[in-house]
């Protein structure tokens, strides 16, 4: 009648890893539209060029290694969606190649594909073009301008704000542009309001985890709060810190990333944490902006070991709640 | 099946042990710290290579000489001492490649003196004759030069365009990170698969050469290397 | 769920499942007798009926009347006669259906509820026992039936909980426990009263092919194949299983396959199953799934690569079967079928 594998359960929810990364894939278009609008339509290639190619490249890694191509397997997608998201809108397009290729072909294809991979691609992708052309990759324009297709002297090349904070100056950007992104900075993350809400949609969809991004975003909120420069609230400096470059973003689309997070509860909110101290670490230290890309890398370097410390405290954790019930 | 090329290709395999078979960074991953971070290019390996020629392949030749008549706990301590000694000379030789290269690599020139290639050769020749000890060290030291001296090449291309300071490749794009310890990480690896993908390549060709039979692909051979 | 469950694994004890029991259960089920079941003769057992009867006299009567307990497969009779030397604390008559689909249990205790709480309180009454209730699932929404607080002053208690209820439910009721399937009770009641051999066991038909899903009241040794041709078939169905939805087996053969005592469901799905295409992405929904807080996906890696160590100190030996981790999984793995066969493959060292 049938000769399918079938086992126990029958029934599946409906939920499977591909509704999770076109979840991700949801969440993430929005901020094309905004983009769009700042930008004009250069940005609009930068993205399709370097999803695509992400695309492509892993499926030709899967036929190459004799591995079953997957067309339902959007990972790839995701992950060149994220590079574009984290590029200048000046961008040249081999810095956007180069960094998808070393995102697929590095960080991904040789650990195993999909599901197997060590480190985030996109970070890892962003984190080498960002050693390569540390230049190209910080130079800002003013937003609400249509930018051409190639870009020449007639665009006016500016400093993000995060370049600012690093130096040790105040951008004094009001609360409005640091929630609608009209400032100087990168394709897709610093859209605060537009990337909240998409915030929403992953954590009920539970693509995100809320504590997650809470314990990565609270070191960072408290680091900056006590650290701030002389003149200014403490609220103005942890607003300044947190949506004024791609830390946000970060903390919501590369943190959640469910292959490179551990998998326990406790050593997720770990793994947030320490991520969000080394993150300030990177900002005040590094010569870099972008630091919170470098510290989730080094993080997913660990946090298996956060899962073997979790498994190891959970025992001993369990007999002392056990112990407190047995007193009370 | 074609045995006789098997045969052949494992006498060859069998015969450059430690350059081919057994090669200490790729497949036994000996010694990275050192052969990565001063094969950024070619004059930096060509140093370390000299170095290690002086330093490396004498302290072996002693300690294979010297045998088990030392314990194991004073071995560990004297040998690198006497390694250290030899790196005064060596100092000396380096500085007719470049002036300044012992200064810029620095620390990693100490380090030929305690790397675990070294250790791992002083514990591999204790109970070997002279001939055959002073061939194994320099084996292993060719094995290492080898492959650093092409890692170096690559590095020095991708970043710079030139080999040994002479540019060669002007107009194409650079590649600063291959100059990065990352680089020659990655650039390790896919060195190492590469190696096993040709070590695969020939044994399957060779077992598929002297038949059609199809039954051959199942026996492809993932030992050795 | 306690806070140290919230934070290791966020183990929220099980999954939420659409029960799906309608239409089946608010209709009253159908008897399909064949010859056997019509023409079998009555015993007559000789006790009075008048007086209470005693824990040997219903064990007796269970043992002429030949029934099984759908719960576990066992004769009811053995079942009482190796509770005779102890106390009862609790006697409960089952009626948790948490699967998906089946309600073989509740259905018999909604219509015929006088039958089976009578036959609750001869056995309660014989036992001496100290608290007697009804368990049914409560997180059963969208029902047409409404299920009551107590029938004829026997508590009918709501088991609260997410899937793997049953498993669960009584286990914190402690040794002491006495627990009965009502379709047994009423076969007993039957037996007791009417001199009825048991020739039939209560089934739920049901499954996305089925044209007229049902409870029926089938004739032990009634094949597969007549069973479904009696509620018809919509379409053709790439699977057939017996038992529950999460942890049944698949029938390979329906002509061949009979309906037994402890038969309670049979469903006819049609899957537009794949094949198991994605690796694990690492989400994590397996371990808040799983109601023994394990980490199912670190099992699943742990026995394929036949670490045996590992897996016995991952809590191998803790699953319960439930399939919770299978169902959730987005990655379609078999999460549940490779634990069990582990648990076989890697004997637990300490037993």
């Amino acid at each position: 009648m049938n000769s399918l594998r079938h086992h126990a359960p029958y029934i599946r929810h409906p939920e499977s890893s591909r509704t999770v990364m076109s979840d991700a894939v949801i969440a993430l278009v929005p901020l094309y539209f905004m983009s769009y609008f700042y930008y004009g339509s250069r940005v609009l290639f930068v993205g399709a060029f370097s999803a695509l190619l992400c695309l492509a490249c892993d499926w030709a890694c899967n036929y190459l290694l004799y591995r079953r191509i997957n067309f339902r397997d959007l990972s790839a997608l995701v992950t060149g969606i994220i590079i574009s998201m984290l590029m200048p809108p000046t961008i040249d397009f081999y810095v956007v190649a180069a960094a998808c290729l070393f995102a697929i072909l590095v960080t991904k294809a040789p650990f195993g594909g999909t599901g197997h991979n060590v480190f985030n691609p996109a970070a890892a992708g962003l984190a080498f073009a960002t050693l390569c052309w540390s230049s190209k990759m910080f130079q800002y324009v003013q937003p609400l301008q249509k930018l051409p297709f190639t870009i020449d002297e007639s665009v006016s090349i500016l400093q993000g704000p995060t370049a600012t904070l690093k130096l040790g100056g105040i951008p004094r950007l009001g609360l409005t542009e640091l929630l609608l992104g009209n400032f100087p900075g990168t394709i897709g993350s610093t859209y605060t309001l537009i990337i909240f809400a998409c915030l929403i949609y992953l954590i009920a969809r539970n693509a995100a985890k809320w504590y997650l991004t809470l314990s990565y975003l609270i070191p960072v909120a408290l680091l900056s709060a006590v650290n701030h420069p002389y003149g200014v609230d403490p609220l103005e400096s942890i607003a300044n810190e947190m949506f004024a470059g791609s830390l946000f973003f970060v903390s919501v689309y590369l943190l959640n990333d469910p292959v490179t997070t551990p998998k326990y509860r406790i050593a997720r909110i770990l793994y947030g944490f320490s991520a969000g101290l080394m993150t300030m670490f990177f900002r005040y230290n590094s010569p870099f902006e972008l630091s919170a890309v470098f510290a989730i890398l080094l993080m997913n370097a660990l946090s298996p070991a956060f899962d073997c410390f979790c498994e190891w405290l959970m025992p001993k954790l369990q007999t002392a709640t056990e112990k407190g019930g047995t007193n009370e | 099946m074609n045995l006789t090329l098997v045969r052949k290709y494992n006498k060859l395999l069998r015969k450059t042990d430690g350059i081919l078979l057994h090669n200490p960074l790729l497949t036994l991953g000996l010694a990275l710290p050192l052969a990565i971070i001063p094969s950024y290019g070619l004059i930096g390996t060509a140093a370390v290579s000299v170095a290690m020629l002086v330093c490396f392949v004498p302290t072996v030749f002693l300690s294979g000489l010297i045998g088990n008549r030392l314990p194991l706990w004073l071995r560990v301590v004297v040998y690198p001492v006497v390694s250290c000694l030899l790196l005064i000379p060596a100092r000396y030789l380096v500085q007719n490649i470049s002036p300044l290269i012992f200064d810029t690599i620095g620390v990693y020139f100490s380090l030929i003196c305690v790397n675990s290639l070294l250790m791992y050769s002083i514990e591999k020749v204790q109970n070997k004759k002279p001939v055959a000890v002073l061939t194994f060290a320099l084996r292993q030291w060719l094995g290492a030069c080898l492959i650093a001296f092409l890692c170096g090449a690559i590095r020095e291309l991708l970043a710079n365009g030139s080999l040994w300071g002479f540019v060669i490749l002007k107009d194409l794009p650079r590649l600063p990170v291959a100059q990065m310890a990352l680089g020659g990480f990655i650039l390790f690896g896919f060195l190492a698969a590469l190696c096993r993908l040709i070590h695969r390549l020939i044994l399957s060709f060779s077992l598929k050469a002297g038949s059609n039979l199809p039954q051959s692909s199942t026996e492809r051979g993932e030992a050795g290397k | 769920m306690s806070f140290f469950d919230w934070l290791t694994t966020g183990s929220s004890h099980g999954i939420l499942l659409e029960q799906e029991k309608e239409p089946a259960l608010s209709k009253p089920f159908l008897p399909f007798l064949s010859s056997v079941s019509l023409q079998t003769q009555p015993f007559s057992h000789g006790y009075d009926l008048s007086k209470p009867l005693s824990k040997a006299q219903l064990s007796h009567i269970a043992a002429l009347a030949h029934i099984i307990d759908e719960r576990d497969g066992k004769p009811l009779s053995q079942k009482l006669d190796s509770c005779t030397k102890q106390s009862i604390d609790f006697l409960c008559a089952d009626a948790i259906d948490d699967e998906p689909y089946v309600s073989s249990q509740l259905n018999p205790l909604l219509h015929c509820r006088t039958e089976i709480v009578t036959a609750l309180n001869w056995l309660a009454d014989a036992f001496e026992a100290k608290h007697r209730f009804i368990a049914v699932y409560k997180n059963m929404s969208s029902l047409d039936t409404k299920i009551p607080a107590s029938i004829e002053s026997v508590e009918v208690r709501r088991m609260e909980g997410r899937y793997p209820m049953e498993i669960r439910a009584f286990r914190n009721l402690g040794k002491n426990t006495l627990i009965i399937g009502s379709a047994a009770l009423l076969h007993l009641y039957r037996a007791v009263t009417e001199g009825r051999v048991q020739t039939t066991s209560f089934i739920t038909v049901a499954g996305n092919c089925v044209t007229n899903p049902c409870n029926l009241e089938v004739t032990i040794g009634t094949s597969v194949d007549q069973v479904l041709e009696r509620c018809g078939l919509s379409r053709e169905p790439s699977c057939l299983i017996e038992g529950g939805a999460m942890h049944g087996i698949l029938i390979q053969n329906p002509l061949h396959t009979m309906v037994r005592a402890d038969t309670r469901s049979i469903l006819a799905f049609h899957i537009d199953r794949q094949e198991q295409l994605y690796n694990c992405i690492g989400c994590g929904r397996c371990i808040e799934a799983c109601p023994s807080g394990l980490n199912p996906h670190k099992l699943y890696r742990c026995v394929t690569t036949n670490h045996a160590q590992k897996a016995i100190s991952l809590g191998l030996h803790n699953c319960i079967g439930c399939s919770t981790c299978s169902y959730v999984c987005p990655s379609r793995l078999d999460l549940a079928y490779t634990i069990t066969k582990g648990k076989q493959k890697f004997p637990n060292a300490k037993d």
